[in-house]
């Protein structure tokens, strides 16, 4: 034979336990979880180039252009 | 005897409530476990993080190219110069301002896409009388801002020729921006090409190094 109060603290044990499970699963989805960043220092120096050209002809004088025409 | 019947069967219910709530609780907390993993969180809350300092330069225009020509007859040297994003010009010289593709030799246009200030320096790789050859050749550059408010603490005197530093990088500007709209320095070239200039193809190397400010 059951009495009614084991009946009464069973009742009351399952409602603590549905309890307990809805607050867990609120604080998991309240929870703000940040992936882990993995830290980076950066870059302190950064070097580049550029470049300067021309391309240089021989000089004519002008006297070797009009002895160049004789 | 009735009551006694209902009891029983009410407390048969209750345990089975029970061993299905504990059921229920224990899969809660495993897939709660699993589901911490994976969530960034719906919920309000402070993050702190620190974004590091970064240098990068971008040389958007990194070559500057006269390509052929000689000192006109009547001239004992010609002069080059670059004059940003400009045409060159060209005296005493019959370079052309224009290269075959239609696009005019422009300063050395240098970008600080970094995302904090820094410190630049420059260095050529060799004088003017190796670079050009010759008696009396020159090999200068200035430094000018493309973009106003690009430096400040500059430690060489803007929009001045002077001789391109050969031996050690020399100090262009202490504080070159980051910001976006004013990020950009450009480096422009004066070159003095005497009668007696070594022929051939002459190539000059500039080294632009940033340092971010300590």
């Amino acid at each position: 034979m059951v009495s009614e109060k084991i009946i009464v603290v069973l009742i009351i044990i399952a409602i603590l336990l549905s309890v307990v499970s809805i607050v867990i699963t609120l604080s998991a989805v309240n929870t703000k979880i940040i992936p882990e960043i993995q830290p980076n220092s950066g870059d302190k120096t950064d070097e580049a180039s550029g470049k300067v050209s021309l391309v240089i002809s021989p000089w004519i004088p002008p006297n070797a252009s009009n002895s160049s025409g004789k | 005897m009735e009551q006694k019947n209902t009891n029983n069967m009410i407390a048969v219910l209750v345990v089975v409530v029970i061993v299905v709530a504990v059921i229920n609780l224990s899969i809660t907390v495993m897939k709660v476990s699993e589901f911490r993993e994976k969530i960034t969180g719906f919920a309000t809350g402070y993050v702190n993080i620190t974004i590091a300092s970064s240098i990068s330069l971008n040389l958007t225009n990194s070559t500057v190219e006269f390509g052929g020509g000689g000192v006109n007859s009547t001239c004992d040297r010609a002069t080059l110069t670059t004059k940003g994003r400009l045409l060159p010009t060209v005296v005493c010289g019959n370079w052309s301002t224009h290269s075959a593709a239609g696009v005019s030799p422009h300063g050395i246009a240098i970008e600080n896409n970094g995302n904090t200030n820094c410190t630049i320096t420059a260095q050529a790789d060799t004088a003017a009388a190796t670079f050009i050859g010759g008696t009396g050749s020159t090999y200068q550059w200035n430094i000018s801002m493309s973009e106003d408010g690009s430096c400040s603490g500059n430690a060489t005197a803007f929009d001045v020729f002077r001789t391109a530093n050969v031996t050690d990088p020399v100090t262009l500007c202490t504080d070159f921006s980051s910001l976006d709209t004013a990020d950009e320095l450009t480096i422009d070239v004066n070159i003095t090409v005497p009668t007696d200039a070594t022929i051939g193809i002459r190539t000059n190397t500039i080294t632009i190094t940033a340092t971010a400010q300590s």
